[in-house]
């Protein structure tokens, strides 16, 4: 794999910021993240409409839960309904720690579910682990 | 003492007791009937009566062969005689079992009996060889005496049919009565006058049944009535079970009164509310133009009143029921309105627990929705408190390992954002504070100036409301809400409208309209960029919205915080698309009840003091 793409959906442009930072601290030039800022712009990216007609298939999407419009949850269901991208490993990516977010993701095929961290390092090492996992360690299915 | 002795002894005891029992019951029924005036008691009083006299005259035997006075005595006795039969029809006509053509033809043989005992000589004594015509006397008399028995008795059998189980039972054992009385004549009459012991002691204890039947049936003891209505007692029993494990209201009455409306005899039963509305009908019931919860409160708690046309209404705590009773009930006393009381006492109990389940019931749902809500509200609380407080953490991360030595520009970049997080959390707890607040908190209602309201919630918005046109329908203008929470309400929707506009040429108006119902609608609709009507509903809810947190200001929890106000004043509110005459926008509509507007009292209409309790149209029982 040349350069990962990621797709992440995050709200919080601190967050988005921070995420995308340790990916690059992990990854440098070897991945690209994208950041959409709701999930009705997850949706749009994934199936490629409005401004987002070029968007090129990622290999790991990073789901918030809580956005404006369309949930993360929202996005996961209609993610891991749709034949041609329900093979994209997906991982949550929350502040909620709660039990019920939890169940509700994988009930819905998460793949992964990762707890924000309260501090810059953690998010940092919890990205690292997350890219060095599905980027490095995991074969992927063919994205392109 | 020789067998003629013994056997003479026993009829004279049967005579008597006979005699007494006749005469306990013709004076027992006359003393009712001066209480009742009922036709039916009279003719059941001088059947007795008239049956008493016709055994008391057996005490005195004339010496035969009559001459004189005694043979008018005798004449008068069988006269009297004559009109066992005939008080026993008119008792029957009294109560609707015999048809006008028969009664006619009773009365006009009866007058063609008397005329023939008048005109024909003594009747030969006891034990003497009987004439032919004599005969034939004995015949007419026996013979109609048969056929007007036979008539009551098929009358009263066919009007008990349709009672209630107690006064059916009274009227078989009067139709019983009558036939066995027509029996004990007829064998006495083709006995020939026999004096042999056989005939004249069977004669005399088949009259005993006969009267005795006939007693019962009008003052039968407590325990043979309860035999009577063992099948009601029975029914009732099973309803009582059922009433038991009623969960509604329309439960208990299903359960009730179709049982009710059978076990009184009457063509119906109803169960109302307090209101005087109908939970159950069975049956035929006429409850038409009646004023039924007025008349509830009239007649007062606990007791059955007779309403008329063979309707009775029982008073309970949580409505009535009102049942139609067989016509003949009340002609022997007060079973079914013992029966009713019973009844009520049951369903009032049956009422009160099904209230009080659907109370606990309620509050428990309240309290599982407000339970619900608060996860709701913690789940938010969690994230969105902790969202900014990672990015705190975070910047100040960097700031440290970064820029600890100098505070660069990117350093005080950092502490910039460090500043911006640390405030929006600030007003995230205070706008979750708030929400929690509403509802929590009581607050007084008090009379409202929406117009006045409105202006001065504008003025205090500040230069970016400048332009906010009201329009007030006056006959809203005044409610009797609580001025906080409205005053809330109206700012946090005005400072939504302006705040998510979106245009530079943005109209805002305000407005209090009536609805069609007579509701308050205060709207406040702006021409901005308008929300899509699948995201309307959703911005309502807490920390709903359609921009990304930052980019533009508040918290998003201002429309849920307005929704709370709304239902806290007995209102809703909902996010409409644009207001009539805009293209784009959004109309944030407040409904308030029509109870809310401030009521005018109005004036007596006497200027003296007092009138006004007078001049008021509350019910009679009310008072």
């Amino acid at each position: 794999m040349s350069v990962a793409r990621v797709l992440l959906a995050e709200d919080d442009p601190d967050h988005a910021f921070f995420t995308v930072r340790a990916f690059e601290d992990a990854h440098g030039d070897d991945v690209t993240v994208t950041t959409v800022h709701d999930g009705a712009e997850a949706l749009d990216y994934l199936h490629r409409r409005g401004a987002h007609q070029n968007a090129l298939r990622p290999h790991l999407i990073v789901l918030d839960l809580k956005m404006p419009k369309v949930s993360g949850l929202e996005v996961l269901a209609d993610i891991k309904a749709d034949e041609g991208l329900r093979t994209i490993p997906t991982v949550v990516l929350s502040s909620s720690d709660r039990p019920q977010d939890v169940a509700d993701s994988y009930e819905l095929s998460a793949n992964s579910y990762v707890t924000k961290a309260a501090s810059l390092s953690g998010v940092r090492e919890g990205v690292r682990d997350m890219a060095r996992y599905w980027l490095e360690v995991s074969t992927l299915p063919n994205a392109d | 003492m020789n067998e003629s002795l013994q056997v003479d002894l026993l009829v004279q005891i049967v005579n008597g007791v006979e005699f007494v029992l006749s005469a306990v019951v013709g004076v027992v029924l006359a003393r009712r009937w001066t209480g009742d005036h009922r036709p039916a008691t009279a003719s059941a009083a001088a059947l007795f009566l008239v049956l008493a006299a016709v055994l008391a005259s057996s005490l005195y035997q004339p010496t035969y062969p009559l001459q004189g006075w005694t043979a008018i005595y005798i004449d008068v006795v069988i006269c009297l005689l004559l009109l066992v039969p005939f008080f026993l029809v008119q008792l029957t006509r009294s109560l609707g079992g015999v048809g006008a053509a028969w009664y006619a033809a009773t009365i006009a043989l009866l007058g063609v009996q008397v005329v023939v005992i008048v005109v024909t000589p003594p009747l030969p004594g006891p034990g003497e060889p009987r004439p032919l015509w004599a005969s034939l006397v004995v015949a007419l008399i026996v013979g109609a005496w048969a056929v007007q028995s036979i008539l009551a008795s098929a009358g009263l059998w066919r009007l008990g049919r349709a009672e209630s189980s107690s006064v059916r039972h009274r009227m078989r054992t009067l139709s019983a009565g009558s036939l066995i009385l027509a029996l004990t004549l007829v064998v006495s009459g083709a006995s020939g006058g026999s004096t042999a012991s056989a005939w004249v002691v069977g004669i005399s204890l088949l009259g005993l049944v006969g009267i005795a039947l006939y007693a019962l049936a009008f003052l039968a003891p407590a325990f043979v009535r309860v035999l009577w209505r063992q099948g009601d007692l029975t029914e009732l029993g099973q309803a009582e079970r059922g009433l038991m494990q009623a969960l509604t209201r329309e439960e208990v009455a299903s359960t009730i009164v179709p049982v009710l409306a059978g076990l009184l005899g009457g063509s119906g039963a109803a169960l109302l509310d307090q209101d005087g509305t109908p939970i159950h009908i069975s049956g035929r019931i006429d409850l038409e133009g009646q004023d039924w919860a007025a008349r509830r409160v009239d007649a007062g708690r606990g007791t059955v009143h007779g309403l008329g046309q063979g309707l009775f209404m029982a008073q309970m705590a949580r409505g009535c029921l009102v049942v139609s009773i067989g016509r003949l009930s009340p002609v022997f006393g007060t079973d079914e309105s013992h029966l009713l009381n019973r009844v009520c006492t049951m369903v009032d109990l049956a009422l009160t627990r099904v209230a009080l389940f659907g109370q606990e019931r309620e509050s428990r749902a309240a309290a599982e929705a407000a339970s619900a809500e608060l996860e709701t509200l913690l789940y938010s609380v969690s994230h969105d408190l902790r969202s900014p407080l990672i990015s705190v953490m975070g910047y100040l991360d960097l700031l440290r390992s970064e820029h600890e030595a100098e505070l660069s520009e990117g350093g005080s970049h950092y502490l910039e954002r460090i500043s911006v997080n640390g405030l929006y959390m600030q007003s995230l707890i205070a706008d979750l504070l708030e929400l929690s607040r509403i509802g929590r908190v009581g607050s007084e209602d008090e009379l409202v100036d929406l117009a006045a309201l409105a202006h001065d919630v504008i003025d205090a918005a500040g230069p970016s409301a400048g332009d906010v046109r009201v329009e007030v329908d006056p006959s809203a203008r005044q409610v009797r809400i609580s001025s906080v929470r409205a005053r809330q309400l109206l700012t946090n929707l005005l400072d939504n409208a302006l705040k998510y506009g979106g245009r530079d040429d943005l109209e805002v108006v305000v407005s209090v309209t009536r609805g069609p119902a007579g509701e308050v609608r205060l709207a406040v609709s702006d021409n901005g960029r308008g929300i899509p009507a699948e995201y309307r509903d959703r911005v309502l809810r807490v920390f709903e919205r359609l921009d990304a947190p930052k980019s533009s200001p508040g918290t998003g929890i201002g429309l849920a915080i307005c929704k709370r106000i709304a239902e806290s004043l007995g209102g809703s509110l909902v996010m409409e698309g644009p207001a009539p005459g805009n293209d784009t926008g959004t109309t944030a509509l407040v409904t308030l009840p029509r109870s809310v507007l401030a009521a005018v009292r109005p004036l007596p209409i006497q200027g003296k003091e007092g009138d006004w309790v007078s001049a008021s149209t509350a019910p009679e029982g009310a008072r």
